[in-house]
């Protein structure tokens, strides 16, 4: 893929570290943080996007990018794919091998981001079931993927053909890989992003019950239910358990903020030049979703948290027949990309304050020293970027 | 802080010495700590601002940026 050339390009992230002060020196008045959210004025559909975040996430992260377009923010960010309703359903195996053909379609080397958990696991084992030549995919992994999940480590050892990289030590400060990177992330987004602690607070249970209930007992607002009802009509189906609801919030606004917060900033930390189109969530495709809209009710399959994304797991059962694995394992937080992406940032001095869709970095010199006085100095390039209030 | 940092990284190469793994990343750390220590004092320097918060602000950041770059998980 070539690096696009754009006369303006939009956002593809924010970083949340400096998000209240752009806000702020660009004029927009914060009415209300929440995490690190804001609230603004004049972006009121956005605005109760947060509050639909806020009752899902005790610490809700990543501004929510509308891919209904329903309920943008004051942020401009590069369109997302649209969401458009599935009509034909597909089974999980088909999906899966749809998504392999197409990326292998592309016709360059592929880098598969193994971190060891289920989501990476099962697109790794996708790959290695569907892919027409498995020598165009390669498995960057960290000492961390391995501890995660050491028998399947040692399955792809002894795949012939398959090249494996650790990226561990000074390697993934100056990576330098071609081809697209495809990553496990987005499938917590398009699986309703359930978390433990929500499970913890609520009981497997409150995910059963009527959403409108339980959103008025913490936000007890007729117009924020009504605001929710409305955008719950672009899924195009009945939209009425909670679990329904988070599904529908991650799927529809959440779905690559993770990739393009995180992920991304890993890339671009290291070049000046890294195409943000090189960087692919497996899970973010019409194909996926084609299987997913139509299974809702199979995303948690008990109140045993192992049953999340059961179906994931036990595809991966039918390669490596790992039963312990399949019956036992949970998500696990990994934060060693992030803790990874943060490093590379810092040493390589390349914080940023935005990354645009063209994989240019919007920075200061003297970054993380940030003031209203840079912003002055540089504003007038990126006026484009912000929305005015009241516009959506 | 960054003093902090140097010494607990320096405890750790001696009392790992033996492992020459983890005798490597604590090297490598030490230096990747130096590097930075440069960095930010001349941004430090550099910096330019009307408001003393900004300073203030941003010294917890650095706390953060520390962690990251002695992270011994990193």
């Amino acid at each position: 893929m070539s690096l696009i050339v754009m006369d303006k390009p939009l956002v593809k992230s924010v970083n949340s570290t400096y998000s209240q002060k752009l806000l702020q020196y660009n004029g927009y008045e914060i009415v209300q943080s929440l995490g690190a959210f804001h609230k603004v004025f004049g972006f009121d559909k956005y605005n109760y996007l947060i509050d639909i975040n806020s009752v899902f996430s005790n610490y809700p992260r990543f501004d929510p990018v509308d891919r209904t377009g329903q309920a943008l923010g004051p942020i401009q960010y590069a369109p997302e794919r649209p969401w458009t309703i599935p009509h034909t359903e597909i089974n999980l195996e088909s999906a899966l091998q749809q998504r392999v053909k197409d990326l292998c379609a592309i016709g360059q080397p592929i880098n598969l981001l193994w971190s060891g958990g289920i989501d990476s696991t099962a697109m790794v084992a996708a790959f290695l079931q569907y892919a027409p030549d498995i020598k165009q995919c390669k498995i960057v992994y960290s000492p961390w993927s391995t501890y995660e999940h050491p028998e399947f480590y040692q399955l792809l050892k002894n795949i012939a053909g398959l090249e494996l990289l650790d990226t561990s030590g000074e390697f993934y400060l100056h990576m330098n890989l071609n081809g697209i990177f495809v990553s496990g992330n987005t499938s917590d987004e398009i699986h309703a992003s359930i978390d433990l602690s929500f499970l913890e607070a609520y009981k497997y249970d409150s995910l059963f019950t009527p959403w409108q209930d339980f959103f008025y007992k913490l936000i007890p607002n007729q117009q924020f239910i009504d605001f929710c009802q409305q955008h719950f009509q672009a899924a195009g189906r009945d939209i009425v358990t909670v679990l329904d609801a988070r599904w529908w919030f991650y799927a529809s606004c959440k779905l690559t903020s993770i990739l393009n917060s995180c992920n991304l900033s890993f890339f671009t930390a290291g070049s000046n030049t890294f195409d943000p189109n090189r960087l692919v969530g497996f899970f973010d495709c019409d194909c996926y979703e084609q299987f997913i809209y139509f299974n809702l009710d199979r995303i948690i399959e008990s109140d045993n948290y192992a049953t999340w994304r059961q179906f994931l797991k036990d595809f991966v059962y039918q390669y490596d027949h790992n039963d312990t694995w399949r019956r036992n394992k949970q998500k696990f937080n990994s934060n060693q990309i992030q803790v990874y992406t943060f490093k590379k940032q810092i040493l390589n001095d390349s914080r940023n304050l935005m990354l645009l869709e063209d994989g240019k970095k919007v920075a200061t010199p003297n970054l993380p020293f940030f003031s209203r006085l840079d912003w002055e100095n540089i504003k007038s390039q990126y006026q484009h970027v912000f929305r005015e209030p009241c516009s959506v | 802080m960054i003093v902090q940092h140097r010494i607990s990284l320096q405890q750790d190469l001696y009392a790992k010495a033996s492992d020459p793994v983890v005798f490597k990343r604590r090297m490598r750390m030490l230096s990747q700590l130096a590097l930075y220590e440069s960095q930010i004092y001349q941004k430090i320097y550099n910096f330019c601002t009307d408001d003393v918060n900004d300073y203030a602000l941003t010294m917890q950041w650095i706390m953060q940026e520390l962690y990251h770059v002695t992270d011994r998980n990193g």
